[in-house]
């Protein structure tokens, strides 16, 4: 007896769109369309695969430090890279990156600079999304006073000048030996990392708030309610995957203003400390000299604008994934 | 004596400095007096702003010490504003007749001032008199000023009483009639006269509303008087004429052509007089001066012509682009100096305070390197000892710290580490917790912070770790002079002796006086512990202090003099050890090309500006 | 219409107070150390510490001195920025004198930023929006593209490079003593730091534009137009732009009053002595008081700012009134 198998997409014959179909909706998990749409943006897979590569290499940086060239990024090299006026030599075959004016190794500098933009990227836009989901869904869950009070309080927080207060902060207690709070508050990743984070967390909260409205109307909801699940799970449970989509897409979208808004600290000289190597630390660094080491202009320039581009790619690609109506 | 570019007079009883030969190419242009004309607009560029907003008492730095003594403030003795090899280092009479005549028991000095200079608008119908330069040195003396070489004055019968508050006036100073300066000193000093060639000794004119005031014109601008100085040199700044010298000082509007941070600009004086000055040539029209912008913008501008020149050091790619091209090499000027650059430690902080630490850091720090870093050998010879070796000749190969190519020998550092109490375990390394995370603190203009990332691997592989802060020139050299900052190391600083004179280069550097609220004794040397602990500092235990070996080289004369700071310098390499010398400092400046007759003023060690001129007067 | 704008107004004021509460805390009473020393600058005598000390009422109890800081916020003549606390002992004048002598550099620059940045982000924004992955889309978003992801002191210096010292097409950094700001513009010292900073958002706006009228042509309202007969130019323009620019209107007025309190990177390339040159430079003076005043002044633009892009929202989309 033959077991009646509900049609496929495949069963249509090949050559047809894979989207606005019932039949795809009951076999396959939201999550795979949108593999499959995702798939389909070969830019976005390949930045993909670039952010990937760079993961790895920040990852892999220290290890590459110590067993591939055998020095890390702060040793210098002073006779073997400056000539003798002090202009650095150009990419050989023992510095491939070239040198920088002081003296070190600009290959290696390049893949620590790489876990500081990543470290700001998913640390810092990380809190964010953290304290924004948060935030949102309980502000949009419960409604009522809750949501007049956290929205208030968000507003007022997307109403302050944060990044000039960090300016301030970063003055204030920059100055002093130990920095503020017994040195909590010091110039430093950790430092741009949290303000980046209070910078973002609004963003995310109002735009999680807004999808949690629109959801809890609906009846996957009211059914959950029904079986009995309490508060808490429903928010976990039911809403939260949902949103994670949007959130996503805005994740990637920020995390390159993030990396280039650390870039920039930096290039002010208020962000890392001197010995963290920084492309944006870099670039500044090279602003002078570039007319005759290029490659200290071109190498952490590269990998910064390749990095920031690879994650609005990505992002792009997700976005166009998840709206229906962006037919390929 | 002035903060990285600044020389001053010679006594004319010291014979070495006019003979001192410097050991890099000192490059001259070929100055023809004919053929240079009068007219146009100087530009230059400042990467930093100054250091006191120009005021005379409190400057003290090269490129201000050059805007006051070429422009704005003659003194009663000056110099011919030439380099080093030209004289320049030689006391002339500037707003004086002569130079001063002397008494026999060598106590008092007379000065005769030339009648009929007149002050710049609005005060033009005021002459220079003798109580002019009574009431500068009234105001160097009062502590609410502030100024930052007093201790030249102490000298001075009574001028330490006005500063403790006992007296209002000096009594070693009377002007017996309006052109006699009598000077009473309290112990024969015979490098006396070059003191009344800084800036701080410029006449100040009696106040018109008020002509018994006794600080005249500069009544109630303790903080502000740079503005408002009344020119007796060939400039004024644009906009002075304007001043109103009779309402209350902080009524007063300053000059448009002073923008503290921004700009400033200086005018033709009109009432300078050519005559009276045999040495300023004012071929220029106006100096325009704008502050801000990086050194390689400011190189590429004097490239192109839209500046003519800046007040930092060019960076290596910029010495090595004048260096090769043919058509730029002769405005890359460079000059010897009786300047240092070096690394200061402060003997009250930790790991600092202990002699086996320092003598450790003057082995492990790679002087050659620092040397590539700034540009090169034209930026000058490696320093091996303290006082360079054109003011004492006799120390040229006198090198304590010798190390193969002076790279610096970890292996000496270490020795000398290991009978440190901060090496517990005397493995050569530092390793107490003072150790660690000390304050260094940089300066951020390029190329310092290089070198400062050079000097912290060298300090790294002895044990020491720190931790660095950057801040502007001047910024940086505030925090490293204010012993309330308790900052344990500043690598960024340089030195250049106030005059030609040995103790001129000591003096401000090691003397008990030059603490701070003073300046620039900035290792603490001769401070007591009630000093320390009214600053705070953790250590309290006195620090060395050699003000006696100091007052024993002041009277001597010749030979002797110079031996006998010879071995002030030996007995700071190996005993006291405050500083790692690194780099004897020439002076070196470009220039756009249409700048004609660049000499250095040796009296500041900087582009002498009283004498530029300009290719066809444009 | 009157009771929205109130409670807006209202709620900015509310903001201007966390503001004076939270800048209060960060630059007086959180950084360890005597305020009046850190006031005081690079001019630490006792007499200068003592005027600090009793201009900032460190002798008074703590909400004297919060008082008299927080005059410094409120803009109205005599308190605002008063000379009293907000004064610069480095170089002896008041706080207020430096910035406002920098102003017009600042407003120069954003300003003419701005118009450049809207008049290249709002076309592109549009044709890509209206042309779905065609040419001139993929040209508009790849610009756009390239425009988020060069950081822009690495853009100013490339450029100052090429085009003034190379090529020599536009001057040099800076203005020349004595030239005033409208005189600048015209002798195309701007031009390079309007590109510089207009690069990034028209990239930014091209592509917020894009997407939001791309959504918005979707919806019904559109349609009603399209049935009515009305030309297509019509409906994008005079419909569709208009309800999508929305999102544009609001970030706009956030990064003009942000931008007014200096775009610190591009003044700094380009030599500009504006206001955000001035915060920098103070801060690597340790003069105190006047990055306090520059804090302050962009604060209080951007609070100001935020209250006229609500009004804007306003007369755009009616459902706002309401709210």
């Amino acid at each position: 007896m033959q077991v009646a198998t509900r049609p496929t997409i495949d069963s249509f014959g090949p050559g047809l769109p894979e989207v606005d179909s019932v039949a795809s909706v009951a076999t396959r998990t939201p999550r795979q369309i949108i593999w499959r749409h995702f798939r389909k943006d070969q830019l976005a897979i390949a930045s993909l695969v670039f952010l990937a590569l760079m993961i790895a290499a920040a990852i892999t940086a220290p290890l590459v430090a110590r067993y591939l060239v055998h020095h890390g990024p702060n040793q210098l090299f002073i006779n073997q890279t400056l000539d003798q006026y002090g202009v650095p030599k150009g990419p050989n075959h023992q510095f491939w990156f070239g040198a920088d004016d002081a003296g070190r190794d600009l290959f290696v500098r390049v893949l620590y600079g790489a876990r500081t933009s990543l470290i700001v990227a998913f640390f810092a836009t990380g809190i964010s999304v953290v304290i924004g989901v948060s935030v949102g869904l309980v502000s949009g869950f419960y409604r009522g006073r809750v949501d007049t009070v956290l929205s208030r309080f968000t507003d007022i927080i997307m109403s302050l000048p944060v990044l000039l207060l960090a300016l301030g902060l970063v003055a204030g207690c920059g100055l002093a030996a130990n920095g503020c709070l017994g040195g909590l508050i010091r110039p430093g990743l950790l430092l741009v990392s949290y303000v980046i984070a209070l910078f973002n967390w609004p963003y995310v909260s109002r735009l999680v708030r807004g999808e949690v409205l629109r959801l809890r109307k609906k009846e996957f909801v009211e059914a959950a309610a029904a079986v009995g699940s309490n508060n808490a799970r429903i928010m976990l449970r039911e809403i939260l995957p949902n949103v994670v989509a949007p959130v996503l897409v805005f994740t990637t979208l920020i995390i390159p203003n993030n990396i280039l808004f650390e870039a920039a600290l930096s290039f002010l000289g208020i962000g890392v400390p001197a010995t963290t190597p920084s492309w944006g630390k870099m670039l500044s660094d090279a602003g002078s000299i570039f007319t005759v080491a290029w490659w200290m202009m071109v190498f952490p320039g590269l990998f910064l604008f390749l990095t920031t581009l690879a994650f609005n790619l990505v992002g792009d690609g997700l976005r166009d994934a998840l709206d229906p109506r962006t037919i390929r | 004596m002035v903060r990285l570019v600044k020389l001053g007079a010679l006594a004319a009883a010291l014979t070495f400095v006019a003979t001192a030969c410097s050991s890099s190419a000192v490059r001259q242009q070929p100055s023809s007096q004919a053929g240079l004309q009068r007219g146009g607009v100087f530009k230059i560029g400042l990467a930093s702003d100054v250091h006191q907003a120009l005021d005379p008492a409190k400057e003290y730095y090269t490129i201000g010490w050059e805007f006051l003594h070429c422009c704005l403030t003659r003194t009663l003795l000056g110099f011919n504003l030439k380099g080093p090899n030209e004289d320049g280092n030689t006391l002339q009479p500037d707003l004086a007749t002569a130079l001063p005549t002397v008494s026999s028991d060598g106590l008092t000095w007379t000065f005769k001032i030339r009648s009929g200079i007149h002050y710049a608008p609005p005060l033009q119908d005021q002459t220079v008199q003798a109580q002019d330069f009574i009431r500068a040195l009234l105001r160097e003396a009062e502590s609410a000023t502030a100024a930052s070489y007093p201790f030249y004055y102490s000298v001075i019968k009574g001028f330490d009483d006005v500063t403790a508050g006992k007296a209002k006036t000096i009594s070693g100073l009377s002007a017996p009639d309006p052109s006699t300066l009598v000077v009473t000193l309290s112990s024969p000093a015979g490098y006396f006269p070059y003191t009344l060639t800084l800036p701080a000794t410029a006449p100040i004119p009696a106040s018109p509303s008020d002509p018994s005031a006794p600080l005249g014109a500069a009544t109630g601008h303790i903080l502000n008087y740079g503005q408002f100085i009344v020119s007796t040199g060939p400039y004024m700044f644009k906009g002075a004429d304007t001043i109103d010298y009779t309402k209350p000082a902080d009524q007063q509007s300053g000059p448009s052509g002073f923008q503290a941070g921004k700009s400033y600009v200086l005018v033709r004086n009109p009432s300078w007089d050519p005559a009276t000055d045999p040495y300023r040539k004012a071929y220029v029209n106006e100096i325009d001066v704008t502050v801000g912008g990086t050194v390689a913008d400011l190189t590429n501008k004097i490239q192109s012509g839209d500046l003519n020149t800046m007040d930092a050091l060019p960076t290596p790619e910029g010495v090595r682009l004048f260096e090769t091209t043919p058509s730029l090499k002769p405005y890359l000027h460079s000059d010897a100096t009786f300047g240092t650059y070096y690394i200061n430690m402060n003997l009250a902080m930790a790991p600092f305070d202990d002699l086996n630490v320092r003598k450790a850091v003057n082995w492990v720090v790679d002087k050659a390197g620092l040397q590539r870093l700034v540009g090169g050998p034209i930026l000058g010879p490696i320093a091996t000892h303290n006082i360079p070796n054109t003011m004492v000749p006799s120390l040229n190969s006198y090198d304590p710290y010798a190390t193969p190519s002076e790279s610096g020998s970890v292996d000496k550092a270490k020795a000398a580490m290991m009978q440190s109490k901060y090496d517990t375990n005397h493995d050569g390394l530092c390793d107490a917790p003072e150790c660690k995370n000390v304050l260094m603190v940089i300066d951020q203009t390029d190329p310092n912070p290089k070198m400062a990332a050079l000097i912290q691997s060298d300090l790294a592989s002895i044990g020491i770790t720190v931790r660095t802060q950057q801040f502007q020139t001047t910024t940086m050299y505030t925090k490293c002079e204010t012993a309330t900052e308790q900052v344990p190391i500043c690598p960024s600083e340089g030195w250049y002796a106030d005059f030609a004179d040995p103790y001129a280069f000591v003096t401000g550097l090691f003397s008990a006086a030059s603490l701070t609220p003073s300046c620039c004794d900035d290792s603490e040397l001769g401070a007591t512990s009630a000093q320390l602990a009214g600053w705070k500092y953790k250590i309290t235990s006195a620090t060395p202090n050699i003000d006696g070996d100091l007052a024993a080289c002041i009277p001597l004369q010749g030979t002797q003099r110079t031996d006998c700071y010879a071995s002030i310098d030996k007995n700071l390499m190996e005993n006291i050890v405050p500083w790692v010398p690194y780099r004897f400092a020439n002076e070196v400046v470009i220039t756009s090309p249409n700048v004609r007759n660049y000499h250095l003023d040796a009296s500041t060690g900087w582009i002498s500006l009283a004498l530029i001129a300009l290719n066809g007067g444009k | 219409m009157t009771r929205y704008l109130l409670r807006r107004a209202l709620f900015m004021i509310f903001v201007l107070w966390v503001v004076s509460i939270l800048t209060f805390l960060i630059f007086v009473k959180l950084p360890p150390g005597n305020p009046a020393v850190r006031a005081a600058g690079r001019t630490q005598t006792p007499e200068t510490i003592a005027a600090a000390k009793h201009a900032l009422g460190l002798d008074r109890p703590v909400w004297v001195q919060y008082a008299r800081f927080a005059k410094g916020l409120v803009p109205w003549p005599g308190w605002f920025l008063n000379k009293q606390v907000y004064f610069s002992y480095s170089n002896f004048v008041p706080v207020r004198t430096m910035i406002f002598s920098r102003l017009p550099v600042t407003l120069m620059l954003a300003a003419g930023a701005a118009v450049v940045w809207l008049l290249i982000g709002i076309p592109v924004g549009i044709i890509s929006a209206i042309r779905p992955h065609s040419a001139a889309d993929r040209a508009g978003m790849l610009f756009a593209l390239f425009g988020v992801s060069a950081p822009v002191f690495w853009l100013s210096y490339v450029l100052l490079y090429v085009f003034w010292f190379r090529l020599h097409i536009v001057p040099g950094s800076g203005i020349p003593i004595g030239e005033g700001v409208i005189s600048a513009a015209l002798h195309g010292r701007f031009l390079l730091p309007w590109f510089a900073l207009a690069l990034t958002y028209s990239a930014f706006y091209a592509r917020i534009l894009r997407s939001s009228l791309i959504d918005t042509m979707h919806e019904d309202f559109i349609r009603t137009a399209r049935a009515k007969g009305l030309s297509e130019r019509r409906v994008i323009l005079g419909h569709g732009v208009r309800v999508a620019i929305t999102p544009i209107v609001t970030l706009f007025g956030i990064d003009l009053g942000y931008l007014l309190g200096g775009a610190i990177i591009v003044e700094n390339v380009f030599n500009l002595q504006g206001v955000g040159q001035l915060g920098i430079q103070s801060l690597f003076t340790n003069d105190f008081p006047v990055v306090m005043g520059v804090t302050i002044l962009a604060a209080v633009f951007i609070v100001v700012a935020n209250l006229v892009v609500d009004v804007m929202y306003a007369f755009l989309d009616p459902r706002v009134r309401y709210e």
